[in-house]
């Protein structure tokens, strides 16, 4: 057996950093948020793909490949898929231009994140293969008093958890407050959210007790990470903009229907990412897909190697927001070069020695962090990487 | 270079999930080109040479002239990521 390192986690939850002990050493459970599948993954997705499956390669290599399990889901209901269809198959009944949708946007995601070196996840469940998990979550929400039907909607009642708000720090009274909230006569209090709603005709919907409908999107988390990890388990990750309202929701949901202290221990999110220091938006230009990087020269004039997209999301740590710009992508083909020059004729080591893996560690649990470009580029100096323009 | 360090450096990169070194192509041709070239360099036919370097950068391969100990041109080349 190799090094173990300890991992510590910086846990939003409690806003500080952790040692990590995972609730059965013989199988570390992780969920992390993934695509909606209705349009390319956007350069930000990889981040999220990268940072939470470096974590899944040190947990594998801290407790054994066999001992991770990592759920990663495709979320593939929503609204905007439905306007995709009707927009690009106008000619299709509804629920094939969904699956066309649905099935290339994951199958190039699939691709893409592939390309960026990423591993598969133990599972990917799709959220329309769960709809009877879904279902029976909000059947018990509503048996506990935790939800409550109202005009063709399902919803969930903050009021009727004692601490909703832990993970985002938000507390009722500031939604109250800082009510921009448009008031829904039907709902108890503003801040209750949707666990289902009706379809019309023309709408994708299922059966349930509650009519013909479609589930609203934070249940689906809540429904596949207890189906694949159980009511608690140890890390949910997720780019730091689903802390609310979207995890916040899921705790509410899975702690209420369950009874459950917790429904994850260590709860992790990846920063921002702004392109060319701004915040990416199809209207400045700025807006780049995984595919384009990859495969066009839309980005810099040339198309980029995968491993140069990975390098320069990792040279910083992952809590940092990253400013992704042509020079990082830059400095990272340059690096790649060098130590390839560096390795010359060299195998990679078969074991890694303890020191080794305690180096790289640092870069999920520190903050800041030896960035990722210290690690190996410190076989390339003489002395200790402290040079590295990376390092804070 | 240290081969162990090397090694270490090489394994700590797979963790990462980062290649570092890319699969070696088949010959596609490069060094006959790079001949060439010198040749066209010692002729002085620098017209050809810089054609031929010009050629191999669009195919992302760069060149690094040097000389080595007896003092001859020599040419290193490497295909660009
Ligand atoms: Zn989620």
């Amino acid at each position: 057996m190799t090094a173990k390192p300890q991992l510590s986690l910086y846990n939003t939850l409690h806003r500080a950093k952790a040692p990590f002990t995972p609730m059965d050493a013989s199988n570390v459970r992780l969920y992390a948020c993934g695509p909606t599948v209705y349009d390319f993954a956007h350069i930000g997705n990889g981040r999220a793909a990268i940072v939470f499956d470096l974590l899944f390669r040190l947990l594998r290599h801290s407790y054994g490949a066999e001992h991770v399990t990592y759920v990663r889901n495709i979320t593939d209901v929503d609204d905007k898929i439905n306007a995709r269809a009707l927009r690009d198959f106008p000619e299709l009944p509804l629920n094939d231009a969904i699956r066309r949708v649905t099935e290339t946007t994951a199958a190039q995601y699939q691709k893409d994140v592939a390309a960026l070196s990423c591993l598969e996840p133990t599972v990917q469940p799709r959220a329309t293969d769960n709809i009877e998990g879904m279902q029976k979550l909000i059947t018990t929400l509503i048996g506990r008093g935790h939800a409550y039907v109202a005009e063709g909607e399902v919803l969930f009642a903050v009021d009727s958890m004692e601490d909703y708000g832990q993970l985002s720090g938000r507390n009722l009274d500031d939604n109250l407050a800082g009510a921009r909230i448009a008031v829904d006569t039907h709902k108890r209090n503003p801040a209750d959210f949707v666990l289902w709603k009706l379809s019309s005709a023309d709408e994708p919907g299922w059966e349930s007790p509650w009519g013909r409908g479609r589930p609203g999107w934070h249940i689906e988390c809540s429904a596949m990470s207890e189906r694949y990890l159980g009511e608690t388990f140890d890390i949910h990750g997720g780019g730091l903009d689903l802390i609310f309202p979207h995890h916040e929701n899921e705790v509410a949901q899975s702690r209420c229907a369950h009874g459950s202290h917790a429904m994850a221990n260590v709860w992790m999110h990846n920063g921002f990412l702004q392109v060319e220091g701004q915040k990416m938006s199809k209207s400045l230009g700025n807006f780049f897909t995984i595919h384009q990087l990859l495969e066009t020269k839309d980005f810099g004039g040339r198309k980029w190697p995968g491993e140069a997209l990975r390098l320069a999301i990792l040279m910083t740590h992952y809590r940092e927001p990253i400013d992704f710009s042509q020079r990082r992508l830059e400095e990272a083909v340059t690096l790649l070069e060098k130590w390839e020059r560096a390795a010359g004729d060299a195998e990679p080591a078969s074991d890694l020695s303890p020191d080794l893996v305690d180096r790289l560690a640092p870069m999920i649990s520190t903050r800041p962090a030896p960035s990722a470009a210290s690690m190996p580029c410190s076989w390339t100096r003489a002395g200790p990487p402290t040079g590295s323009r990376w390092l804070p | 270079m240290d081969e162990g360090r090397a090694a270490d450096g090489l394994a700590l990169a797979a963790l990462m999930g980062i290649q570092i070194k890319r699969e070696v192509a088949e010959d596609t041709g490069v060094a006959s080109k790079v001949a060439e070239r010198l040749d066209a360099l010692n002729s002085k036919d620098f017209a050809k040479a810089d054609a031929i370097r010009k050629d191999l950068a669009e195919q992302g391969i760069a060149l690094m002239d040097y000389k080595d100990e007896a003092g001859q041109r020599q040419t290193k080349w490497e295909v660009k990521r």
